[in-house]
């Protein structure tokens, strides 16, 4: 997912990523749930571009 | 109005042998203190039904001599994310098992068997993850400083009932700062061990790699008295009167300073604690920290696909009983993949070495809990907040971490956060007791 970037990541990846766990996203939860995924999705693509 | 708190556990101690006091006595002054205080404070959630005979039996074997050390007949509280015989652990969640858990998590019978009295589980945050959330099984516990404000979490119930004097000493567990920013929003100590020194038998998991029981308490030498119990063949609680007089504290000022997240007051809240510490002899140094963002980064990564690793079978079968922060904070780790994971822990090393190279040349480390005092309730009515912090990194990096009281921000309190190396919670609780001894911001009573 990091390679995908947080600025790129939608509710479709959203929904795709949850589908693989079995789990679908409920309405009132799309946005705050997106806000949460980007971040960690920014979190993802900076460990990406770290020096063990 | 306002309440002193009750007896320190050396107060306590000596009235019990002195025979002024029982053990059910205490659990009665606790019980009363809870009809008192906890329909504003909201931090009880069950009363442990083993308390009453437990607190008979600490008198009938201080009666005929037989004393099982410095926590006889304390009474304590315990984080409902960890078992307690008798007792369903609701996890703060109502999708949790219903059923009584069969036996005490490690840390409970240890401490039972060190003599305390385990009166009451108290409020966590859904799962340990996220909160404050209304709507739930249980409201939200309240700070006691203001009710209108957030006790912070997910030891919300630990730190709250500490502060509101119903008890001295609480269990609790912190996987990205669930001890030490509750303590140091409510105005007690809070204390996360080096990781792996305390069994986690019987706590709720959140993240295996991160999550580490430890202890709240009303004053430094509280929580050094229960932590020693908890680490048997440690000797925590002996060095505390020691000072800091020739010890060098590194000063990590510039890891939060800048951060636009930050109330200015929390910073001047610490230079006064860095020259409190400076006036009672020790040597202040600032020093340089590792990238604060990529620590967060790191513990964040790992905290949401172990949780997600962990309850997305509970969400599939129960998910409409999750409360929906809860509900948000899991699913949204589903964008992770494994190699995610193994690339945040391949960068354990160089981080841990990073903080261990920062304590190079001091005794211990310096810095902020939380960059603000606790926010008000009205702040998450459309959903979780940010709350910036300080504490994460030392999950990440496995360091003994403290909170001690560093003072009031509008009549809120604030935590000094205390770090030292790997297995030093007795130097880290020095400075603490130094710091608590030079200040008097654990002594103002909660108005309650």
């Amino acid at each position: 997912m990091a390679d995908a970037g947080p600025a790129l990541l939608t509710e479709a990846d959203l929904r795709v990523a949850l589908a693989a766990h079995g789990l679908t996203l409920r309405p009132a939860d799309v946005a705050a749930t997106l806000a949460t995924a980007r971040f960690l999705a920014a979190a993802a693509l900076r460990i990406s571009r770290a020096d063990p | 109005m306002t309440a002193p708190r009750g007896p320190s556990i050396a107060e306590a101690g000596a009235a019990l042998r002195a025979g002024r006091v029982t053990a059910q006595g205490l659990l009665a002054q606790c019980h009363d203190r809870i009809r008192a205080v906890d329909g504003q404070v909201r931090a009880v959630w069950a009363i442990c039904p083993q308390a009453e005979p437990l607190a008979a039996q600490a008198d009938a074997e201080l009666a005929r001599g037989q004393d099982r050390g410095s926590l006889h007949g304390i009474p304590f509280v315990i984080k409902d994310m960890v078992d307690v015989a008798g007792l369903p652990t609701t996890n703060g969640s109502r999708a949790a098992d219903p059923a009584p858990a069969d036996v005490d998590a490690w840390v409970v019978s240890r401490l039972i068997a060190a003599g305390a009295v385990p009166v009451a589980k108290v409020a966590t945050y859904e799962w340990g993850l996220v909160g404050p959330e209304q709507g739930l099984a249980h409201p939200a516990a309240t700070n006691p400083w203001n009710r209108a404000h957030i006790t912070g979490g997910s030891s919300s119930g630990s730190a709250a009932a500490v502060a509101a004097g119903i008890v001295q000493i609480a269990v609790g567990s912190d996987t990205g700062g669930s001890i030490r920013a509750p303590a140091a929003y409510c105005g007690a100590v809070g204390i996360k061990p080096t990781r792996g020194r305390i069994p986690a038998d019987g706590f709720f998991a959140l993240s295996p790699d991160l999550d580490t029981p430890g202890v709240l308490a009303a004053t430094v030498h509280d929580a050094a008295l229960m932590l020693q119990a908890l680490m048997p063949g440690s000797d925590v609680a002996s060095g505390l009167g020691a000072g800091v007089r020739g010890l060098t504290l590194g000063y990590a000022r510039d890891w939060f300073a800048d951060d636009p997240a930050l109330d200015r007051r929390v910073l001047q809240a610490m230079d006064d604690a860095a020259s409190a510490l400076s006036l009672a002899g020790a040597r202040i140094v600032e020093v340089p920290m590792p990238d604060y963002a990529l620590m967060e980064a790191v513990g964040a990564v790992m905290i949401h696909v172990e949780a997600l690793r962990l309850h997305a079978a509970s969400l599939r079968a129960r998910g409409a009983l999750w409360g929906r922060m809860a509900t948000q904070t899991v699913q949204a780790g589903a964008v992770l993949t494994d190699g995610d994971l193994a690339a945040a822990m391949a960068l354990l090393p160089s981080l841990t070495s990073g903080v261990d190279q920062a304590l190079n040349g001091c005794d211990v480390l310096i810095t902020a809990v939380t960059l603000t005092a606790a926010p008000p309730f009205a702040a998450f009515d459309k959903g979780a907040v940010w709350t910036p912090m300080r504490t994460l990194p030392f999950n990440v990096t496995g360091h003994p971490a403290l909170s001690v009281p560093a003072g009031f921000i509008g009549g809120l309190p604030v935590g000094l956060q205390v770090i030292g190396r790997h297995g030093d919670e007795a130097g880290i609780l020095r400075v603490a007791a130094a710091f608590e001894a030079a200040t008097d911001h654990g002594a103002v009573p909660v108005p309650l």
